[in-house]
């Protein structure tokens, strides 16, 4: 099977191809993937990823069992809840977890990485060049993560879903998107959860309580017409678990975060995406199997930090980055090529916020209080804040802000940030104009000349020090 | 003088008439004229409201590039640049600046002007996504906020009677709007868009009750004033229609067509519906502010309301074609642009134009042709 060889690399057993194939196969003619294309994946792999780690191969094959078991979903008689992403962490999952007949995942997560990462632009692109052509055209700054969406399912790789559990507490694109799926589909039970982002500048980390009461309600009420229009009851018991998994998540996130303390930095800037988005992205498989594979990749980690070996040369410049790339590990890749070392990504790490004792009885409200308190969903203020803080606590030797162009909450805070850190923390800040799950413009090649100027100016600034 | 002149007068003062009122101790608030922000409470506060509705340069924009990204609207950004450039006076008077937070656009306004110039003059309250029970109360809650701001500013207490006045003279006006505006459903024109629209911009700067009656006075010279208008009518609508962005006017009518009927989320005043002046106030106004208001595009599922809304206007206001008119990188307007078309024409039979403009001058050329292209192409 053309396929073998990849699957077995990313840690597939031989029965496991086997009994799989139909439904492999199957998933991959809807994505026309070919020999070449899986020729190609073993190339990338090989070139952007560490295969020493066992860990990291299994969670490329997580990545493909998720990708395979959405193209499969509907044939299989499951019924489609599609979460969209920035998520809530566990909204998504407690859905999964609460009926076997209930398959609810954040799908454009999953084909960004499971195409974009593994198989690269010629498998990923053609559902971005879809989106354009239908509703969401290029030059006009509109989120690529939803045209991987809207392009899979225009191009029918995935059917639109039975419901969505829309993220609608960040951004407005993602809402706008399933008003393009009700007009060319109907049929779909849009469930937005809305959110007020009306912080003032400076308020964070304080916040008004009446926002955790009305983002409380939308996610408590979200659950309410999604039990109603499954049939479903989401429980208690499928709550807890996620509550379980993310805290055995953040916890294997922590130790892994402490090794990249370390000189050189034992794990490469491109492996964080593999691992940081399958908690909020996948399916109830996920919860069975990430956590074994986590607590795996904490020891061949920890192993590597023993033998002293790394990425890149010791003492090279050592920066803090904030965002990984969802569909391509190049640019990662090129930034430490050109020396720098990323030991740590800000939306990699978990942000220190000091404990609390909830008053809310509600898992919407519970949910909404650790928004406002993380910030993320909250506060623009929130993001230099929680970058200052990680800086702080990293003591970088600079600072890399590559803002996602297209995400209005982030683009606002371009220069910003920026400004911000720079003031504060008199810390050397690259802000870089980026796609990250759309390298077709912001690829490595166009990104190298700034990065690798950058990196040359903290060279130099260290040499001084010295 | 005619009372457009009159009008136009008033506004060439008001600067200097807000000084002086400033130098005797009245407040001056601006905010973002989204439709979400009830002028009434700040004239019940004894304060005058000035809507921050200036655009069409190109200039702002630019200069906002060192503080805010260009993949935000257009609008948005200009505003930062008004602020910076230190030209408009009203920009640098204002003691407090309101903004009721509706897409990430405009909290972008109210974010950079907190980040650079700081939060001591900044005011923000957040409207829901939603016509929901919950998110009425949040945005009642919002309300109350302002209203403890504004008494705090200002000094003064916003009574019931004080509130009560200020929506009996806000309704006027918006009557007198409405009244205009619906002069132009006839097949004679005694007011082009342009006009409606500077009358509408006018009302956001110019002092109430001189308004109105300047307002009420226009609307009987009107009635004496209609010509037969053969022309291709325009449904104008989109995002945001700021004072000065008025070089669509100018190319529809050079191609001789008119704006009929207008509709837009910013910029432009929301007369529609009046405000209940029985029962509680402070419900009413959130109940005409937000759950009448029919929804701009970055509403969650907005389209249903909002298209039959534009579909109903242009059957009312007898329209040959839409002009959708937007500016950059509004997002939530670009996704509706894509779907508004083929609604429309399904529920009118009428074509739709989009235009895009980032206020720059070159763009005149290019739209000059498309506009002209378009209305010849509705011209019955």
């Amino acid at each position: 099977m053309y396929y073998s060889e990849l699957l077995k690399l990313c840690a597939f057993e031989d029965n496991e191809i086997k009994r799989e194939s139909c439904r492999i196969e199957k998933a991959f003619e809807k994505l026309e993937i070919r020999k070449e294309d899986c020729d190609r994946a073993l190339e990338r792999l090989r070139t952007y990823f560490d295969l020493d780690l066992l860990s990291i191969r299994r969670m490329f094959g997580l990545w493909i069992k998720e990708l395979v078991d959405l193209l499969n979903a509907e044939d299989e008689g499951k019924t489609l809840v599609y979460y969209s992403f920035p998520s809530i962490g566990g909204l998504g999952l407690a859905v999964s977890l609460s009926s076997d007949k209930v398959h609810c995942v954040v799908p454009e997560t999953i084909l960004s990485h499971a195409l974009g990462q593994i198989f690269g632009n010629e498998r990923y692109d053609p559902l971005l060049e879809a989106a354009e052509k239908n509703g969401l055209p290029p030059g006009l700054g509109l989120c690529s993560l939803n045209q991987a969406r809207w392009g899979a399912i225009v191009k029918g790789i995935i059917p639109p879903p039975r419901a969505t559990l829309t993220s609608a507490y960040f951004c407005d694109q993602t809402s706008q998107t399933d008003d393009l799926l009700l007009h060319r589909f109907g049929g779909t039970e849009v469930i937005p959860m809305d959110n007020c982002l009306d912080s003032i500048w400076g308020e964070f980390p304080n916040y008004d309580e009446e926002r955790v009461k009305y983002l409380g309600k939308e996610i408590n009420n979200a659950y309410a017409r999604l039990e109603e229009v499954l049939g479903i009851k989401i429980t208690q018991e499928a709550f807890d678990k996620v509550n379980r998994f993310l805290g055995q998540f953040w916890m294997a996130m922590n130790n892994i975060n402490e090794f990249q303390k370390n000189d050189p930095v034992p794990l490469g800037a491109a492996h964080w995406a593999i691992f940081r988005f399958l908690g909020t992205a996948g399916s109830a498989r996920v919860v069975e199997e990430l956590p074994g594979m986590m607590n795996e990749l904490v020891k061949e980690v920890k192993k590597k930090v023993d033998e002293g070996k790394g990425v890149g040369e010791k003492g090279a410049p050592r920066v803090l980055w904030c965002m990984p790339f969802f569909s391509d590990p190049a640019i990662l890749h090129m930034a430490e090529s050109v020396g720098l070392a990323i030991p740590v990504q800000w939306i990699c790490y978990f942000w220190p916020t000091p404990p609390w004792k909830t008053k809310y009885t509600t898992f919407g409200e519970q949910k909404a209080e650790v928004e406002m308190k993380v910030g993320a969903y909250g506060s623009a203020s929130a993001y230099p804040w929680r970058i200052k803080q990680v800086a702080e606590i990293w003591k970088p030797d600079g600072f890399v802000w590559d803002y996602l162009f297209s995400c209005r909450p982030f683009a606002m805070l371009s220069l910003a940030t920026k400004y911000e850190v720079e003031r504060d923390l008199h810390l050397p800040t690259l802000a870089l104009e980026v796609d990250i799950y759309d390298t077709r413009s912001y690829s490595a090649q166009a990104l190298r000349t700034r990065v690798e100027t950058f990196a040359e100016m903290l060279r130099a600034r260290k040499a001084l020090a010295a | 003088m005619t009372t457009f002149d009159k009008l136009e007068s008033h506004l060439r003062t008001r600067v200097v008439d807000m000084a002086k009122a400033k130098k005797e101790g009245k407040k001056i608030i601006g905010y973002i004229p989204g439709g979400y922000m009830p002028e009434e409470m700040v004239y019940a506060a004894g304060a005058i409201p000035v809507g921050l509705i200036r655009g069409g340069e190109h200039v702002p924009v630019e200069v906002a590039g060192a503080y805010l990204s260009r993949w935000m609207d257009t609008f948005c950004r200009a505003q930062i640049g008004y602020k910076v450039l230190k030209e408009d006076e009203i920009y640098q008077m204002i003691d407090l600046m309101v903004v009721p937070v509706t897409d990430v656009n405009i909290r972008s306004i109210a974010e950079m002007w907190g980040c650079y110039f700081g939060t001591s003059d900044l005011f923000t309250f957040g409207v829901p996504h939603r016509k929901t029970e919950h998110a009425l109360h949040y945005y009642i809650h919002g309300l109350n906020r302002l209203k403890n701001k504004l008494e705090e500013i200002t000094g003064n207490e916003i009574t019931e009677t004080k509130l009560k006045d200020a929506v009996a003279l806000s309704n006027r006006e918006r009557q007198l709007l409405k009244e205009i505006s619906l002069m132009r459903k006839s097949s004679s024109l005694s007011i082009t868009g342009r006009q409606f629209t500077r009358l509408n911009h006018i009302s956001f700067l110019g002092e109430k009750a001189t308004v109105v009656k300047l307002l009420g006075e226009l609307k009987n010279e009107l009635k004496e004033g209609a010509k037969p208008f053969k022309g291709p009518r325009v449904l104008l609508t989109g995002s945001t229609l700021a004072m000065g962005d008025y070089k669509i006017f100018d190319l529809i009518e050079k191609a001789g067509g008119d704006v009929v009927i207008e509709e837009f989320a910013e910029g432009v005043r929301n007369y529609w519906q009046a405000v209940d002046l029985n029962g509680d106030l402070m419900g009413a106004l959130a109940d005409r502010y937000f759950m009448r208001r029919v929804p701009p595009a970055w509403f969650r599922q907005s389209y249903p309301e909002r298209f039959s809304f534009l579909t109903g206007l242009a059957k009312d206001f007898n329209a040959d074609g839409a002009i959708w008119y937007q500016l950059m990188y509004r997002d939530a307007y670009d996704v509706a642009s894509h779907i508004f078309p083929d609604v429309f024409r399904k529920e009118t039979g009428l074509s739709t134009l989009k235009i895009e403009s980032d206020y720059d001058e070159a763009e005149v050329g290019p739209f000059t042709t498309r506009v002209e292209t378009f209305i010849e192409t509705i011209r019955r």
